[in-house]
């Protein structure tokens, strides 16, 4: 009996690779995003780093402010 | 770092875009991107911490006349042997020749060194412990026909975990 060689990578199920996928980014209140095509967390220069799970609405109203130009207010 | 398989696009040059448009370019911006990376679903650019002013991204014209060509080379020392550095060092490995690098320098300018025509690739390592210092000390390179870029982070930010 020749012996079987087939291998195969292992695929993570459709539930973990969910799990590697950032939750959709969401702006704080009374804010909206625009133009965001990242995760949840970037690197934006001279604003630092924005983390969207720990942003308060008093922050993003300073980027807003500073000129940051992925967040902007709600009308 | 990014491998470059997570990336969708690679930034256009910010003159290229420029010109598209019908302007002209201002000086320097054969050296600035005009665009942000655009992630796969699931990109993201990884950090890594250095040791402070153990850092360099350098640019050299190498050869004889006739075959010259640019190489930026970026080296860096990573504090520590934790299993997280040593994972960092093994994906280094791993990725060599597919990745691209953006290093912040002092004066407030990033720098981005490898495309998809020209990657990254790791020329050496060297650390654990019983050295001099403990940690490992990095070298990485690419072959830029010209030298590298730059990107303004508060115009075109990093993503720093998985693109939705």
């Amino acid at each position: 009996m020749s012996k079987n060689t087939k291998t195969t990578l292992p695929v993570p199920s459709p539930a973990v690779q969910q799990e590697l996928i950032s939750k959709a980014a969401t702006a704080p209140a009374g804010f909206e995003l625009k133009n965001w095509t990242f995760g949840t967390r970037i690197n934006a220069g001279k604003f630092g780093i924005i983390d969207l799970d720990t942003l308060s609405p008093q922050r993003a109203g300073q980027l807003v402010d500073g000129g940051f130009k992925y967040l902007v207010r709600k009308k | 770092m990014v491998p470059l398989i997570e990336l969708a696009a690679y930034p256009r040059l910010k003159s290229v875009i420029v010109s598209e448009g019908g302007g002209t370019p201002a000086p320097g911006d054969t050296k600035r991107l005009g665009e942000a990376f655009d992630y796969n679903t699931g990109g993201y650019h990884r950090e890594i911490d250095i040791l402070t002013n153990t850092g360099s991204a350098q640019n050299t014209l190498e050869g004889e006349i006739g075959g010259q060509e640019n190489r930026a080379r970026v080296e860096y020392f990573i504090p520590g042997n934790s299993p997280q550095v040593r994972e960092h060092v093994d994906c280094l490995v791993a990725n060599s020749g597919c990745i691209s690098l953006v290093v912040p320098a002092k004066d407030g300018q990033n720098h981005v060194i490898g495309t998809p025509d020209n990657p990254v690739f790791i020329e050496s390592y060297e650390g654990g412990t019983g050295g001099d210092r403990n940690g490992f000390l990095i070298v990485v390179f690419s072959d830029h026909p010209v030298t590298y870029t730059s990107i303004d982070l508060a115009e075109f930010p990093l993503g720093l975990t998985p693109a939705a």
